[in-house]
């Protein structure tokens, strides 16, 4: 009886062990799957393309990681697709914006001189209207393919921001004396509250120079009936805030959401690409800036970039 | 005489059209649409006021073509690029270019340009070796110091003299209060509106002065930067 009960014994501890180890073994195998899945996961984004490799006695185990690896193949070939795909489409861009460039080169050019031969008072007064209609639109095609490139390169990571210390208010100053001429013509009364002290801030001078330039277009082009333009520089404990206010039509609570995104505008159709506003916010948010809007339509719309 | 401008471009729908406009603001035109040919008539003639060139050529690239004017001449050069990186603008700009313009390019800015690069260099013939600067009733003579307005000589100082010299290189051209105080004095401006201030008002005195007339030559633009008036 003491012989059986010892040898049952021994028995059971033998399966007892036996199990552990294959238990241990498939806890290691499952434990590794997951870290393997982990570390796939994190390089999902670079090039590597691996798989998992778990050489177990289990069928399950074996299946598993068949279909895991299965499932990753996919994933890889649509990555790679992804990638080709996106290349293409930057090729494209590229190639479209300058094989644009020489026939609208022309196309502004002979607007240009037929808009001079206008003003000379060799032509009707229709024709130099019309003419004006056709620079006015070759501009605007020039301003649009421009747009659409810089998304395309700001999208793809080509943009590459160069931060430095940068004399804001110079550029504020440099910015707005662009617009001497046109505004001067066109009778705005321009305020400049931007003190001579220089105020510097660690940004991309590009980017600053962009998002500013956006924001001036805007009120000139959708504020213009205020026939008012303020720049402002504030330096603020927190942070530097530059200011430009219009006092034109400007935006409703409803479109205040929705500007920012891409291809919206509050101008009637074919007037803008839309993506300015997109442009200005996706520069500033990658310089760790931030471009808020402030609007009353109707008296007073303000856009802040904050550095 | 009408200044001579050599136009290098292959897409002869710009070349023609950026020469017809040329042509209506009095400038005469060679317009080449290979390097080569442009190589070669460069070296025949000796007159060239400004050379317009297009970096992407079939035959030889624009560099080699800038490169080849820059061994023999100083003669003004505009380079027009069709790229927008800026890779190509710099090098142009390293290798001996003046200005460059980026497809589409309006007529007015180029023309602008053409003009105001052809002034920064031009030199007549009666004063050999001297540079003038000839703007309204302005005689601006930089290689002596000297200005005459209205025939009469403005005892103007340095610092003056330079401050003119310089607005009146960019007719039209606003400058901010900043780079100007950097262009002359060579070193930060810090709000040092009081010196720029006073030098600009005496300046303008003087000119004043000489002329004998109201006119104005150094307009203030918002209270934040110059400009000299084109007419």
């Amino acid at each position: 009886m003491a012989v059986w009960l010892g040898s049952l014994s021994l028995v059971l501890l033998a399966v007892y062990v036996r199990e552990r180890i294959i238990n241990r073994n498939l806890n290691k195998e499952v434990l590794y799957i997951r870290e393997r899945l982990a570390a796939l996961t994190e390089a999902s984004g670079t090039r590597e393309n691996g798989y998992v490799l778990v050489p177990s006695g289990n069928v399950g185990v074996r299946e598993l990681s068949a279909q895991l690896n299965h499932l990753l193949e996919t994933f890889y070939r649509q990555k790679a697709e992804y990638q080709c795909a996106r290349q293409a489409m930057e090729q494209m861009l590229t190639n479209i914006s300058h094989d644009l460039r020489t026939p609208l080169t022309v196309l502004k050019g002979y607007s240009e001189l037929l808009l001079k031969e206008g003003k000379r008072g060799t032509s009707l007064p229709e024709f130099r209207d019309m003419a004006k209609k056709i620079d006015r639109k070759a501009d605007e095609l020039v301003r649009t393919i421009d747009e659409y490139f810089t998304m395309s390169k700001i999208e793809s990571g080509d943009w590459k921001l160069v931060m430095r210390r940068v004399n804001v208010t110079q550029l504020c100053h440099e910015l707005i004396l662009d617009y001497y001429d046109v505004l001067e013509e066109a009778q705005y009364e321009v305020a400049i509250q931007v003190d001579d002290m220089p105020v510097y801030a660690y940004s991309d001078e590009e980017a600053v120079k962009r998002i500013l330039k956006n924001m001036i277009d805007n009120a000139v082009r959708h504020g213009g009936s205020g026939k008012y333009l303020g720049i402002r520089l504030k330096y603020l404990a927190d942070g530097i805030r530059i200011e430009v206010e219009d006092h034109g039509a400007g935006i409703t609570a409803k479109d205040e959401e929705q500007i920012f995104s891409r291809n919206y505008t509050t101008a009637r159709k074919g007037t803008g690409s839309g993506l300015g506003l997109t442009i200005a916010r996706n520069l500033a948010r990658q310089m760790g800036a931030d471009i808020e809007v402030y609007s009353e339509p109707g008296i007073r719309t303000v856009f802040t970039l904050i550095l | 005489m009408r200044s001579r401008i050599l136009i290098i471009e292959d897409d002869q729908s710009v070349s023609g059209m950026v020469s017809d406009y040329l042509a209506s603001e009095e400038f005469q035109t060679d317009v080449f649409d290979s390097g080569e040919a442009a190589v070669r008539a460069f070296s025949g003639r000796q007159d060239y006021a400004l050379v317009l060139i297009d970096l992407m050529l079939p035959d030889m690239s624009g560099m080699d073509v800038l490169r080849y004017i820059r061994r023999s001449s100083t003669v003004p050069i505009i380079i027009i690029t069709a790229k927008d990186n800026d890779t190509d603008k710099s090098l142009g700009l390293n290798l001996g270019a003046d200005d460059y313009v980026v497809k589409p390019f309006s007529l007015i800015e180029l023309t602008a340009r053409i003009k105001a690069n052809i002034r920064r260099t031009t030199r007549y013939d009666s004063h050999p070796g001297e540079d003038m600067i000839r703007i309204r009733d302005l005689e601006i003579n930089v290689t002596k110091y000297t200005v005459r307005v209205s025939g009469r000589e403005p005892d103007l100082t340095r610092t003056e003299f330079e401050i003119l010299c310089l607005l009146a290189s960019h007719p039209g051209q606003a400058f901010s209060k900043e780079r100007l105080y950097e262009l002359i004095w060579k070193e930060p401006y810090f709000g040092n509106e009081n010196v720029l201030n006073t030098h600009i008002n005496r300046l303008r005195a003087k000119l004043k002065a000489a002329s004998g007339r109201d006119t104005v030559y150094i307009k203030t633009l918002w209270g934040i930067g110059y400009k000299m008036e084109e007419e």
